[in-house]
């Protein structure tokens, strides 16, 4: 349920009680209050409310400070609240660009923000990047408007929102945020902030937002990598809601910020769904392995054995065949078997370090 | 950029892995490793079954090309995906990235780079090492520091986790000719180290593709192929802007031939084609004209597209846990095997 300043919420209470005398309860539907009038909440109990998220702070054993106000919309109204306390306000943007792929920035209330400079660096162009339309902060990030927080990644609608936080909020020792409602505001460590949003297999990308580094054929955009890989419209997102389950599909795992291969190299894509498949495929799996290979040496086996040749070679066929096989085949294979073996050392590799070590 | 080492147990050389050695070709990195890297190393590797040790200076990198500590690093990485694309045995290949070798997380292991870094400074004087590199006042520290850094990593101490005990190894050192300068100075210093000289194995730049006058580089997108080129780009690279050693006339290359010299589908060709006899029979037509440059044109691309091809396939199987266990300071137990 999404929770709403307190008036508001019980006058359109009062309207959505059924007319139905033989349900005696009411249907408690929670109503958003927005300058362009209702809006319909997502179908189902899909979100996560303030309650549960400050639950699940505690049982992390993170600790926060929290503090209850009035509704606030902006960061200045917010301040007079709690804006005495010695802690960082964090403003927060919900921004989407032309591919409908939505980002979260999360900065301290006085870093100067370039959506034309963060465009750029995200290799999104000029003018990339805009401010995301009022439905999808309720639809994606399943919060009222004026409080977009990094909680609400918490949702799965918001699985694939990409999250940038301000390399600034580490100068603090605790940052302001709102727990999913904006009523409150909570205080925590920063890092108590990373560690929830890794619980909930979010990654953290801290980046300097005041920086504006060129952007060129040699420079590539810095923050490439933080693109998200799915794109995911509202219209997705309203039927996946419907059905109650967001996909975790494949490519849905958290973007690395170093490592991801970037807009820079052509096909990123590309890559990225090819990697996947050939996880499984003819580098790690011994039996496609064997295919490919057998595969390949039948393809030049059939080829060579043709009545030219058998007239020209006669008994000899068979070592004329089997030349051929070695010369067109060898390198081709050595690099198949190379990349099979890496594979297999990789996995053992990544399985040891993972494994706890057990010595005398 | 990236230096590549290998260390090498064996005092004499067998004559035919000379010869072998001696065909073989090594090509300048680059940064954005948007042009073909066709390593001879990985030969090198398989033909002496030796480790291999390769240093990706992204440090240098930080520091000349001005770009932030973050970016040299991701830029390292995917010039390791590269790398390990061309297919090196990860069983005796050891990446490591200057930033993260020293003082990352093996600590155990990390002590021993700074340390031999200070060692070999503390032999080579500021005016030496203007000499050699050209320095000015203007240049900043970082610069003038860095030269034992790219030094160090030619001695088997700077690799306590795989060459623990074996200071007298030696070092093969393939490179680009105009690495030179550094490696003459680390041939300077070893000794007054205690250490073999490592042995090096340089090449000559290879030309752009307009020819020997050009210079291969990113910026020029049409002075090189790329490894991210598609077929359609590589098709028009070569036969736009190839510079061609044929005649002017069809009648005049009939009667002269074309100039091999300075033909690069030729040249290229001459790199890339792996079959022997083909290359002997295009060299045999198109030196006497009988075959025209076009064919010879045709017959590259197909050859540069499948390569292209095939690393695209071989990087795209490369995962980011396979880079992460390539860099691993780990032993490598089979190296010398």
């Amino acid at each position: 349920m999404v929770e709403d300043d307190t008036d508001a919420w019980l006058k359109f209470r009062v309207l959505c009680i059924l007319p139905d005398k033989s349900r005696a309860k009411p249907v408690c539907v929670a109503f958003q209050s927005s300058p362009l009038g209702l809006r319909l909440p997502p179908i189902g109990d899909m979100g996560f409310s303030k309650a549960q998220l400050l639950q699940r702070l505690q049982s992390q054993q993170i600790h926060f400070s929290q503090y209850d106000h009035p509704v606030v919309m902006t960061v200045e109204a917010q301040a007079k609240y709690v804006g005495h306390i010695k802690a960082g306000l964090s403003k927060n943007l919900f921004l989407k660009d032309k591919k409908h792929r939505f980002y979260i920035v999360s900065a301290l209330a006085d870093t100067k923000v370039d959506l034309k400079v963060l465009s750029q660096r995200l290799g999104l162009g000029k003018g990339g990047l805009r401010m995301a339309p009022e439905e999808a902060v309720g639809e994606i990030l399943e919060v009222p408007l004026g409080c977009v927080t990094p909680f609400a990644l918490v949702n799965e609608s918001a699985r694939n929102v990409s999250l940038l936080l301000d390399q600034g909020f580490k100068n603090h020792e605790c940052c302001f945020f709102h727990p999913l409602s904006n009523d409150t505001s909570i205080s925590l460590h920063i890092q108590d902030l990373d560690k929830f949003l890794e619980s909930v297999e979010r990654m953290v990308a801290y980046v300097d937002l005041e920086a504006n580094p060129p952007v060129g054929k040699d420079q590539p955009p810095d923050l490439a990598a933080l693109v998200p890989s799915d794109t995911l419209s509202i219209d997705n997102v309203l039927v996946k809601t419907a059905t109650l389950k967001i996909d975790g599909d494949v490519n849905s795992k958290p973007v690395a910020v170093t490592a991801k291969a970037s807009k820079v190299t052509s096909g990123p894509q590309k890559e990225k769904s090819v990697n996947t498949t050939n996880s499984s495929s003819s580098f790690a799996d011994p039996e496609k392995f064997i295919e490919e290979i057998l595969k390949k040496a039948s393809a030049i086996v059939v080829a060579e054995i043709k009545e030219e040749n058998i007239k020209q070679h006669g008994d000899q066929l068979g070592s004329v065949v089997s030349n051929s096989i070695r010369k067109n085949l060898s390198l081709e294979l050595k690099n198949l078997a190379t990349k099979f073996k890496n594979t297999a050392y990789t996995e053992g590799f990544g399985a040891g370090i993972r494994c706890p070590a057990k010595r005398l | 950029m990236e230096r590549k080492q290998k260390k090498k147990k064996i005092k004499s050389l067998d004559q035919s892995l000379v010869d072998r050695v001696s065909r073989l070709t090594s090509r300048p990195p680059h940064i954005f490793l948007r042009r073909n890297v066709f390593f001879a190393h990985r030969y090198l590797q398989d033909a002496f079954k030796v480790p291999l040790v390769i240093q990706l200076t992204d440090d240098e990198k930080c520091m000349w090309k001005n770009l932030t500590v973050e970016e040299s690093k991701r830029l390292a990485r995917e010039n390791a995906k590269d790398i390990i694309a061309c297919g090196f045995d990860i069983s005796r290949t050891f990446i490591f990235s200057d930033f993260d070798y020293v003082g990352g997380l093996n600590v155990r292991f990390s002590r021993a780079v700074p340390f031999m870094r200070t060692w070999f400074a503390k032999c080579v004087t500021y005016n030496k090492v203007v000499g050699i590199f050209g320095f000015t006042g203007e240049d900043h520290i970082g610069k003038i520091s860095f030269p034992p850094v790219q030094a160090v990593p030619s001695f088997p101490s700077s690799f306590p986790h795989l060459f623990s005990g074996k200071d007298k190894l030696r070092c093969l050192i393939p490179c680009a000719i105009d690495q030179d300068p550094y490696f003459r100075m680390t041939r300077d210093v070893a000794p007054r180290l205690g250490y073999n000289k490592p042995a090096l194995v340089e090449s000559l730049f290879f030309p752009a593709l307009q020819g020997e006058t050009g210079k291969m580089s990113a910026t020029d997108a049409y002075s090189a192929i790329y490894v991210t080129d598609s077929q359609k780009q590589i098709k028009t690279k070569v036969n736009k802007y190839a510079f061609s050693g044929g005649q002017d006339s069809v009648e005049n290359h009939r009667k002269y031939g074309a100039n091999l010299a300075v033909d690069i589908p030729f040249k290229f060709l001459s790199f890339f084609l792996e079959d022997d006899d083909e290359l002997d029979h295009i060299r045999k037509e198109y030196g006497s004209g009988r075959m025209l440059t076009g064919e010879v044109k045709k017959r590259l691309i197909d050859v540069l597209t499948e390569l292209v091809e095939r690393h695209q396939a071989a990087r795209a199987a490369v995962t980011d846990e396979m880079v992460d266990a390539f860099m691993a300071v780990r032993p490598l137990p089979n190296m010398f095997n």
